[in-house]
């Protein structure tokens, strides 16, 4: 028997659940126990030579097999209805705890690995908590209850039986922290192949031009095989609890039959109490035998557990489970949403470097944009344009300083931004524009789409707006993907516009026309624009250098 | 989904398992002799009670030795098959997974993209489901029929009667296998979506990391997942509701047969009509209930197999369908060597569209010669990355040939060309090149041969990476550490290394600050070798000794020569 703390824990948040699908396996094997009397009372009256009392219990044994069936189809929904919560609600922490800034200068996480545990980790608990926690408290309640109605019956193969069971039960504990660690190895192997999986899937347009398939396939194969082993490795140590608790039951079982026989032959009982013990002693095992099925069908699903504890997914209950959005969920949603304008956005001694570098990447800046006009940011590569972006929407934390949005802190929800590196999500081309639902119909999208230069393409599209996007919007080029991007950051009707070289993809004519269009949002929004490109710095006032984390103001 | 659509799902998962026919056999021995000492078992127990009370005569020793022999036998064997089944069946989902991805690698790119979070989550979640089907199907349902058929002869010579019930009853139970069938692959094809879906959101999620929390969507997508896993929950409910209501049905049937026994016994021992024509002792009657009931139970255990394999098939299905993908290039049967010298391309009449959407390129020819180098220019959408790409060998053409030309003027059509032979010679830059988790002298090194540190360091000075690139750097996923200029420098250095003979340039620039363009225009200007570079900007366009034009489908095969600073004229 394992005990997976966290999962009763989540199980225990759904008492009704949990108590209706242990009482109806309750109820269940209670049918069991009432079909073993009457098959002991029918053969017992084939003995006797009693041919009514013989039709009337083989009718009994039928009408409770008929019940059973009942039984345990209630059981069996209330016990999926249980698992499938507790699911639910493992899913739902674990999302949110890996859509997180932290990733996004993480180098050590891996898309794959997040992939495998909200996935086939979370529903690897389904198994344990609907089958085996009621399992569990079945063989708590069912088996000591058996044993004592031996013990009525026949007290010495009560006394075998209760040390079969207890055998079967905690025999295998004896080697539970290896298989706990063994457990361990076979998920991390798990998760490691998933990663390179999803890593080599996304990547194998790369893989094929540089002729490192075979590579790949070399490091997958080994990855394929360690998991193989870590599963083995798993499934033996799981075999050695089926084994042991084979060995309890079928000793069990004999010992019983052994002093059946005993008390037969010496003629004390009637028959139909030797037909019970030998009945009775097999359905003691029942719960047993069937807490080791439950097992086995489990056990592989458990070895997620510490990675999901890991990434957050048993931890407390939060707010938004019991009702409304979490903190953030309130950006740019419902009440708090953000302004519809601003006037003045103000960066003071911002500093920030990286854990584990030596020197800031930004150091003691300040930066006024003014909505109005429109602000330009220039700066050699590398110079920290990219982190000063994340500083203000929030994805770092600065060492030093204030960003404020008229006099107050500045939001994630008040920014609307382009990277330069947009990425779409799989889905039409109007779901990707309206991402924040904040569009005003059709026209709308029309006025964003002519706004960023995108228009006629997307119009020239086999089904317009509602044309499928592939996995991050690969099916389009990198300068439709850019133009739908500021599209879409204009559809998001926010205070700040955060753009970053909006016109590197675009030809001449097409980067003329958005930075028109980005001088033109710059009247009634906050615009601030990284860019090199000359042909988008004409007409900009504020042109400011960003060098050694400071920033002067440039002559254009 | 039909029965037949099913068996043939299943069918194209059997020859994974050719290489393991030993373990399979052994895996069937061990499980018939298992399952016979446990039928065996049950009869011997049976017996002994049954003569106990009627004969008042205890069992011998002999019966002692056999029942604990049978004990220690039965949990040895046990183990072993559970040990030998499983085993055959992880070997065999670890092959299935190599050859999914050599499939894959064959095959994606698509020409109909698809999500690699559904790839994935075929390549990890759908093999894993099949380990069912691999451990427990041929040993068990051959090991059960065994044992119901020694039980029935065993029946047959006790009472005739009793093997008939037993046998009609194993007819109904396995009558069952089919009950509900159609359903119960439904719910499982519903549950399969349902993990790819969610694979393919979280891929998706996380892939737009930046976009998600930048939009506060994060909440949006978490209660989105909630709601699909609760809907997902009710389809596993729904599997398990109609598993439990065949389980019972198969259960009641088996209480019938067990009745249907002690009814015929009954008579059969003079109960109902009287002694007189008793031709069985009740002594013999525990056994043969046990009897009737091993064999019984078997069959009820080869159809509970069988039942579990419905919700499976969509599994099965999709796992099948990987493995069979159709390449998106054709394998030469004999490779031609890769010419040595200069290389330059020449594309014939090429044609190529996308499998959803309209000719990207139709008719399409150019030259580029040895050691040109040539820019690409045209409109957004007018097929400057689909050209590159069929010149890399990422697809092949739908109509016409793209060719390698040696320097003395011969050609051979790539598509006859040793694959990597050919990658050696000529190498890529894509617009989105992807960087891989792990240091930067890993990713530098993909597909070539090990170069000492300094030769890295030397090219990553080349392209002016030199400050920020460290060779023993992560990178993290795609490169996360780096911005999309010093990504842009890395996936250049890497093309480098391999010293190619023909560089393939999509894009690079686009995302570019005027400084790292200009850096990276002189590397790609100093190539000493064969380039075409698709680029939309006039700056970089300007570095090229040639300029093509492409205007996309259908005025495509009409390439005019570009604004280059030495136009030269275009031979099409």
């Amino acid at each position: 028997m394992m005990i997976v703390g966290p999962l009763w824990r989540e199980a225990a948040r759904f008492p009704a659940a949990l108590l209706s699908s242990v009482a109806l396996l309750l109820l269940a094997f209670s049918t069991h126990l009432a079909q073993a009397a009457a098959i002991a009372w029918s053969m017992s009256a084939v003995l006797g030579g009693r041919p009514q009392d013989v039709l009337f219990a083989l009718l009994l044994i039928f009408g409770i097999a008929v019940l059973r069936l009942l039984a345990s189809l209630a059981q069996t929904a209330a016990a999926s209805g249980l698992g499938g919560r507790v699911r639910e609600a493992v899913r739902r922490r674990a999302m949110e705890s890996a859509l997180v800034p932290e990733r996004l200068h993480d180098t050590a996480v891996r898309d794959g690995t997040v992939r495998a545990s909200l996935g086939d980790g979370v529903d690897g608990t389904d198994a344990y908590v609907s089958k085996y926690v009621p399992a569990v408290v079945q063989v708590a309640v069912a088996c000591p209850l058996v044993v004592a109605l031996l013990a009525l019956l026949a007290p010495w193969a009560a006394a075998g039986v209760a040390t079969a069971v207890l055998l079967a039960v905690f025999g295998p504990m004896a080697w539970k922290r290896m298989i706990a660690r063994r457990g361990l190895d076979h998920w991390d192997s798990y998760e490691a192949l998933s990663a390179d999986v999803l890593e080599s899937l996304r990547g194998m347009a790369t893989l094929r031009t540089l002729g490192d398939v075979s590579g790949t396939r070399d490091r997958l194969h080994a990855r394929s095989e360690a998991l193989r082993r870590a599963t083995e490795r798993v499934m033996r140590s799981g075999l050695a609890e089926t084994a042991v608790t084979d060995l309890a039951v079928q000793g069990g079982i004999v010992a019983a039959a052994g002093v059946a026989v005993w008390g037969a032959v010496s003629g004390q009982p009637p028959a139909v109490e030797v037909y019970l013990v030998l009945l009775l002693g097999s359905e003691a095992f029942r719960p047993v035998r069937e807490l080791s099925r439950h097992w086995h069908a489990g056990f592989l699903g458990l070895t997620a557990i510490p990675g999901l504890q890991e990434i957050g997914a048993f931890g407390p209950v939060r707010r938004e489970e019991a009702a409304g959005p979490a903190p953030e969920a309130a950006d740019g949603h419902g009440a708090d949403a953000p302004a519809p304008s601003a006037a003045v956005l103000r960066a003071s001694d911002l500093s920030f470097r990286y854990p584990g570098t030596r020197s800031d990447v930004i150091s003691g800046l300040d930066l006024t944009a003014r909505r109005g006009e429109l602000s330009a940011i220039i700066g050699p590569s590398g110079s920290g344009k990219s982190t000063l972006f994340d500083l203000l929407l929030g994805f770092l934390s600065p060492a030093t300083g204030r960003i404020e949005l008229d006099g107050r802190p500045l939001r994630t929800g008040d920014i609307a931004v382009v990277s330069q590196r947009p990425v779409l999500f799989a889905g039409t081309i109007r779901e990707n524009l309206d991402v924040t639902g904040t569009a005003a119909g059709e026209a709308d999208l029309v006025w964003a789409c002519r706004a960023a230069g995108v228009l006629e393409e997307m119009r020239a599209l086999a089904h317009g707006f509602d044309t499928q996007v592939a996995e991050a919007g690969s099916s389009l080029s990198g300068g439709q993907r850019q133009r739908l991007a500021l599209a879409r950051a204009l559809l998001a009707h926010r205070p700040v516009l955060l753009v970053d070289e909006p016109t590197s993809a675009l030809d001449t004519d097409r980067a003329a026309d958005v930075v028109e269009t980005l001088h033109g949002v710059a009247r009634d929004r906050i615009v601030i624009m990284i860019t090199h490109r000359p042909e988008a710095l004409v007409d900009v006032p504020a042109v400011l250098r960003l060098d050694s984390g400071r920033l002067d103001r440039s002559v254009p | 989904m039909s029965t037949r659509a099913a068996l043939r799902a299943f069918g194209r998962l059997l020859p994974a398992l050719r290489p393991e026919w030993r373990g399979m056999l052994a895996g069937y021995l061990v499980a018939t002799a298992s399952a016979l000492g446990l039928a065996g078992l049950a009869v011997l127990t049976a017996w002994a009670v049954g003569h106990a009370i009627v004969e008042r005569t205890p069992p011998g020793p002999l019966w002692w030795a056999a029942a604990v022999g049978l004990v220690l036998l039965r949990t040895l064997l046990t183990w072993r098959e559970m040990d030998v089944s499983h085993a055959l069946a992880y070997r065999v989902l670890a092959r299935l997974r190599m050859a999914l991805f050599d499939a894959y690698a064959r095959s994606v790119p698509a020409r109909r993209r698809e999500h690699s979070g559904r790839a994935a989550a075929v390549a990890m979640g759908d093999i894993e489901k099949l380990e069912f089907f691999y451990a427990h199907t041929v040993a068990q349902v051959g090991a059960s029929l065994t044992v119901f058929l020694a039980s029935f002869a065993a029946a047959l010579l006790l009472l005739p009667e009793a093997a008939l019930v037993m046998s009609l009853g194993s007819a109904l139970v396995a009558g069952t296998a089919l009950c509900w069938a159609g359903a119960a692959r439904r719910t499982g094809e519903r549950e399969q979506q349902d993990r790819e879906e969610l694979s393919a959101r979280t891929v998706d999620a996380l892939g737009a990391l930046r976009e998600v929390l930048g939009y506060g969507l994060a909440p949006r997508i978490v209660s989105e997942t909630a709601a699909a896993t609760a809907r997902a929950a009710a389809v596993t409910r729904r599997r398990e509701l109609l598993s439990q209501l065949t389980a019972g049905v198969r259960e009641l049937i088996v209480t019938a047969v067990v009745i249907g026994v002690i009814a015929v016994s009954a008579a059969a021992a003079g109960v109902l009509s009287g002694p007189a024509d008793a031709r069985l002792s009740p002594a013999v009657l525990p056994a043969l209930v046990a009897l009737a009931l091993a064999g019984v139970t078997a069959v009820t255990e080869a159809t509970a197999v069988l039942t579990q394999l419905h919700p499976l098939t969509a599994s099965a299905r999709r796992v099948g369908s990987g493995i069979t993908r159709p390449p998106v290039v054709s394998a030469p049967d004999r490779p031609q060597e890769v010419p040595s010298g200069p290389l330059g391309l020449r594309f014939r009449g090429v044609s190529f569209a996308y499998d959803d959407r309209r000719p990207t390129l139709e008719g399409w020819s150019a030259d580029v010669a040895p050691g040109e180098h040539v820019g690409l220019a045209g409109p957004s959408g007018a097929g400057k990355s689909t050209i590159i790409a069929l010149a890399a060998r990422l697809w092949d053409p739908s109509a016409g040939t793209v060719e390698i030309v040696a320097a003395d003027g011969t050609t051979v059509p790539v598509t006859g060309l040793d694959d990597e032979a050919f990658r050696d010679a000529v190498a890529l830059v894509e617009q989105d090149a992807r960087l891989f988790h792990g240091t930067v002298r890993a990713n530098l090194l993909r597909g070539t041969r090990p170069r000492p540190d300094t030769e890295l360091s030397a090219v990553l000075e080349h392209v002016g990476a030199k400050g920020w690139a460290d060779l023993d750097e992560e990178l993290g996923e795609g490169g996360l550490r780096l911005s999309g200029g010093q990504q842009a420098r890395l996936c250049l250095a890497r093309a480098l290394i391999r010293r190619p003979r023909v560089l393939l340039v999509d894009e690079i620039t686009a995302s570019l600050d005027p400084e790292t363009e200009r850096i990276v225009s002189d590397v790609i200007a100093e190539f000493d070798g064969t380039v075409l570079a698709a680029s939309h900007r006039t700056e970089t366009l300007a570095r090229f000794e040639r300029v093509v034009h492409v205007h996309g489908s259908p005025r495509s095969a009409r390439a005019a020569a570009g604004p280059a600073p030495r136009p030269v004229e275009n031979r099409v």
